[in-house]
């Protein structure tokens, strides 16, 4: 049965994957790199909207740097790349927690607790920070390490609505010992109404957030 | 270590202090013309073509560098008291002054003189647009007002649509105290766009260099305000913006919240009711 579950989703896995990259993407942690180890990931995407006339996610990006504490802890610094190109800083810093190991169906648990900062130049008015946390369920499919994951990122302000909320499937695919190429799709907000909003959001199912798509390429050393 | 890392961060303040790219461009959506007010172009827009020529007059001004057009439209002769008041008139985002002539049409009247001008992009008006460029515009706009020695320069009224409401409030909080504001269909700030469209509370700054606050600038407003807004506006929404402006505004201050109006359509939804208002605000403030 599992072996099943593994064929379709690896047949599946380039097909999604290809439509993914067409339509444009974004990333998280899925597992530990382990002790004393690092990584640097370039992610982009967001919500599928129209810009240019062109159908595509936003193209927010973050370069990202982990470094594995011990087995169990990374801790991660992001620089949020397209926030520089608007003349802005924009950071985030937190830790991934492995919770629990994959056993049969049950999957590896994971959670990220993390701090996001902004800030625009000569502004200081403008420093905003948002504390978020993911919980992130993964099943490694095979021994090289391709592995499916989801969960839900949630994402706190002082303001209404407090919470911002988006759930998320995602692949993982490596490229070598090294390399790493990750796909999400997520549905952002699904618990807000995403009628009459200034941006027009292209896909809302059920007339609620909007979803979007994120690809990431990671390099471990 | 230490000294990458303070290097690190000095390089990222070094990129920070230069925006390559903003989102301004997406605030605006001027159409270029060849030639203003032919009848052609207006009819989509329902004008009546009830304003005499010889009451039009085409103005152009020097705003940045660039000329932007304008037209001074006397007021109703027949209206001997409205026709001392002038109403500055900055209109929306899109297009230019041949699709808000119809507005020009409903206050000339009512009675009153209007001037209203294409932003820079807009129209025939040189340039682009931008939120230097449209404070600019409005500011050369005012003056010209403000020279005709055929006005009261006391009973000059600012009104802003949508996107103009920014340019009216600048005017008002921060150029000169105008006898009245009227703001119809008003977003709140670049803030509460942000916020509208990515719910988190963002700063308008880390997008655009426009320093679009309507929320900010009304508290400074000394004189009387009318704010319109459509309760089925779908595109500033009116319980997401509205109250942001109208809890800060300082009284004196009038509403018309109107049940079933979207976002361009107060004057023909309401029809007389439109026109009582607005005269009757501005005689109360304004001619009294």
């Amino acid at each position: 049965m599992i072996k099943i579950a593994k064929v379709i989703i690896l047949v599946c896995l380039p097909i999604i994957s290809f439509l993914e990259i067409v339509s444009c993407g974004t990333v998280t942690s899925v597992r530990p790199i382990g002790k004393g180890r690092s990584a640097i990931t370039f992610s982009s995407g967001g919500p599928v909207t129209t810009i240019f006339d062109i159908k595509m996610p936003i193209p927010y990006s973050v370069l990202r740097y982990r470094k594995g504490l011990n087995n169990n802890i990374d801790f991660h610094l992001g620089l949020h790349t397209t926030m520089l190109v608007l003349g802005n800083i924009g950071l985030d810093a937190g830790v991934t927690k492995h919770l629990i190991s994959q056993s049969g169906w049950r999957p590896a648990l994971l959670t990220e607790l993390s701090l996001y900062g902004l800030y625009h130049m000569n502004e200081f008015s403008s420093i905003k920070a948002f504390p978020a946390m993911s919980v992130i369920a993964s099943y490694q499919l095979t021994n090289k390490g391709h592995a499916l994951y989801f969960g839900i990122q949630g994402m706190a302000q002082y303001t209404d609505p407090y919470l911002v909320f988006s759930t998320l499937i995602g692949f993982e695919v490596p490229l070598g010992a090294r390399l790493q190429f990750n796909l999400e799709t997520k549905w952002y907000a699904p618990n807000e109404a995403s009628e009459n909003r200034v941006v027009d959001y292209e896909i809302k199912p059920f007339d609620y957030g909007a979803v979007g798509f994120v690809w990431g390429i990671s390099y471990k050393f | 270590m230490k000294t990458k890392i303070i290097l690190f961060i000095g390089f990222l303040f070094a990129l920070s202090c230069t925006r390559f790219y903003s989102l301004d461009g997406f605030l605006f959506e001027p159409e270029k013309i060849d030639e203003y007010l032919r009848p052609k172009d207006l009819k989509e827009w329902h004008v009546r073509f009830i304003i005499p020529d010889s009451l039009i007059e085409p103005v152009t001004l020097a705003s940045m560098g660039n000329k932007i057009y304008g037209f001074f439209v006397k007021g109703n002769p027949d209206s001997i008291t409205n026709n001392q008041v002038t109403i500055l008139y900055c209109h929306g985002n899109s297009e230019n002054i041949n699709r808000y002539w119809v507005r020009v049409e409903y206050l000339w009247e009512m009675g009153y003189n209007v001037f209203i001008f294409d932003y820079q992009g807009y129209g025939k008006s040189e340039g682009s647009p931008s939120g230097e460029a449209l404070f600019s515009d409005g500011n050369e706009a005012l003056y010209y007002v403000q020279a005709r020695i055929d006005i009261d320069t006391s009973k000059i009224v600012f009104y802003g649509w949508s996107l103009g409401s920014y340019i009216a409030t600048y005017l008002a909080a921060d150029v000169y105290h105008s006898a009245a504001l009227v703001l119809e269909a008003a977003p709140a700030s670049i803030n509460a766009l942000l916020r509208d469209s990515g719910l988190l509370d963002l700063h308008g700054s880390y997008v655009a260099e426009a320093d679009f606050d309507n929320v900010k600038r009304i508290a400074n407003i000394e004189c009387p305000l009318l704010m319109m807004h459509g309760k089925k506006d779908d595109f500033v929404v009116f319980e997401r913006h509205a109250p942001l402006i109208w809890d800060k505004a300082v009284a004196p201050k009038d509403s018309l919240w109107v049940d079933e109006a979207v976002h361009d359509n107060i004057p023909e939804l309401l029809g007389n009711l439109y026109y009582e208002k607005l005269i009757t605000f501005i005689n109360e403030y304004v001619l009294d």
